[in-house]
């Protein structure tokens, strides 16, 4: 006996497409839970990834380098860690996290990541600090080329050196952190370039008194610089406490 | 054994692994934290900078050489008298040729091209020996410890005349350079010094320095340094 079966287009068609979906939802769904597995399996291997990458930088500075060229390794590494986006998911996948539990590893993965991006801030706020240290040092740089015996002929040079490490201290653009280390040696190289003018202007007059007024008050501001010296000390101290503290988290 | 004994061996041992593993922890990251911090440090260049900044070396110009010079050739006059208060019992010959002799070394003021004379009573200041106890007595800012400066009376407290202090005599300094340091530093505040500080450690110390309380790392010194070498109560500047 001779089946018949005789399909009408419509009913082609819805198959066609009932099929196309089945395939679609389960590809979909494959995808989906591949995605969540290697997901949950990674999050924790990639913060001991990063903290052992930062071990590595970090211990491997040596002062017999040029700071400069550590520096960069901090910055490379900052803007690796930043590029990484450590527990993105999939826009496409990103919307399961209405179910508690895909919810859940997501959060599970941000609570790992926290410690791990707060240090990458502490380190940014180090190499932001130090950079301002380094832009203020080649501003002394020029004041230490001065002759450390000064007779009356040098004076007009180094009224005018000491003019301009005041002007380029005023106009240095710096971190809030960095802030009361330039009003201080903002404040005494005005102070050292204001004495260096009231010397050659009594020398210039001639005036006695004045002139040894000068000279006390121009030996009292370079006297001064060591409160410039001792601000910067501390504040990199605390900027360092503040990533040791974090740091110790991720142990 | 019982049974209780080896849970408790077992258990001890187990107690002993934890704490030990745990410590290395703890000093392992103790360890890197404190190479982390030396490491960072050792970034740091303003310090290093600032230190090879060093106060210039200012000659005097040709004008206040010529100006000094005419004022040291003309040697100016200082008087000043002798007292005591309360009960003394150092030996006041002595007292007074010693301060005059200080006054008038040529390591001392005198430098400053002026020369001391005692004259019987006033003077331009009063030098005072005082028992110790009676030093407060001249102003609430003296203290029964230590030699003091009030107006123009120049107080030496006779318990230091006598026997220096004790940092001093640590230090290893005789008594004749105490004596020489104490009458310099209270007439250097007559003259119109202020306290000094220590330069650096293995400097001598500025006189005006508070030597009889701590060196601060400098080394003994009683006369005045030549940066010292001024006075607004007279209006010498050299």
């Amino acid at each position: 006996m001779k089946m018949k079966i005789s399909l009408s287009r419509k009913r082609i068609i819805l198959l066609s497409v009932t099929v196309f979906l089945l395939i679609g939802l389960i590809t979909y769904s494959t995808h989906s839970f591949l995605t969540w597995r290697s997901y949950k399996g990674q999050f924790t291997d990639l913060s001991k990834i990063w903290v052992e990458k930062l071990d590595k930088v970090l211990l491997s500075v040596s002062s017999d380098n040029d700071s400069q060229v550590e520096i960069n390794s901090f910055k490379k590494y900052i803007e690796e860690f930043k590029k990484s986006e450590l527990c993105k998911i999939s826009p496409l996948i990103a919307w399961q996290q209405i179910i508690p539990a895909a919810k859940l590893i997501v959060e599970q993965c941000q609570s790992k990541i926290v410690v791990i991006n707060d240090l990458v801030d502490k380190l940014n706020d180090i190499v932001a600090y130090l950079e301002n240290e380094y832009a203020l040092s080649d501003i002394f740089k020029n004041v230490v080329s001065l002759k450390n015996e000064s007779k009356e002929a040098d004076w007009e040079n180094s009224v005018s050196t000491w003019k301009t490490a005041h002007a380029n201290v005023e106009s240095l653009i710096v971190i809030d952190e960095f802030t009361e280390i330039k009003q201080a040696a903002q404040e005494t190289t005005g102070n050292i370039y204001i004495a260096w003018q009231e010397l050659l202007d009594s020398h210039k007059a001639g005036e006695q008194a004045r002139f040894i007024k000068a000279r006390s008050e121009l030996m009292l501001n370079y006297d001064k610089l060591t409160v410039v010296k001792t601000i910067s000390e501390n504040q990199l101290d605390k900027l360092i406490s503040d990533l040791e503290v974090t740091y110790k988290k991720t142990k | 054994m019982h049974l209780r004994q080896i849970v408790h061996v077992v258990l001890t041992i187990v107690l002993m692994l934890g704490i030990s593993l745990s410590a290395r922890s703890s000093f392992a990251t103790k360890a890197t934290t404190d190479k982390l911090s030396d490491s960072l440090k050792g970034l740091q260049t303003l310090p290093s900078v600032i230190n090879s900044i060093a106060a210039p070396e200012l000659q005097n110009p040709k004008w206040l050489q010529e100006q000094l010079a005419a004022k040291v050739a003309s040697k100016q006059q200082v008087y000043y008298s002798v007292i005591t208060r309360g009960i003394i019992t150092a030996d006041l010959t002595e007292f007074r040729s010693q301060a005059n002799a200080t006054l008038n070394s040529g390591q001392g003021w005198s430098r400053l091209g002026v020369s001391f004379q005692e004259v019987s009573s006033g003077g331009n200041f009063l030098l005072v020996l005082s028992e110790a106890s009676q030093v407060p007595s001249f102003s609430s800012v003296c203290s029964t410890i230590y030699s003091c400066r009030v107006g123009s009376y120049v107080i030496i407290n006779q318990d230091r005349w006598l026997a220096a202090t004790t940092s001093w005599n640590e230090a290893g300094g005789s008594l004749r350079d105490y004596r020489h340091m104490v009458i310099n530093h209270e007439i250097g505040h007559w003259l119109g010094h202020d306290h000094g500080t220590c330069s650096g450690a293995g400097q001598l110390a500025a006189v005006m320095q508070q030597q009889s309380i701590s060196l601060g790392g400098c080394n003994f010194n009683p006369w005045p340094l030549d940066s010292e070498l001024w006075s607004t109560q007279l209006g010498i500047y050299l």
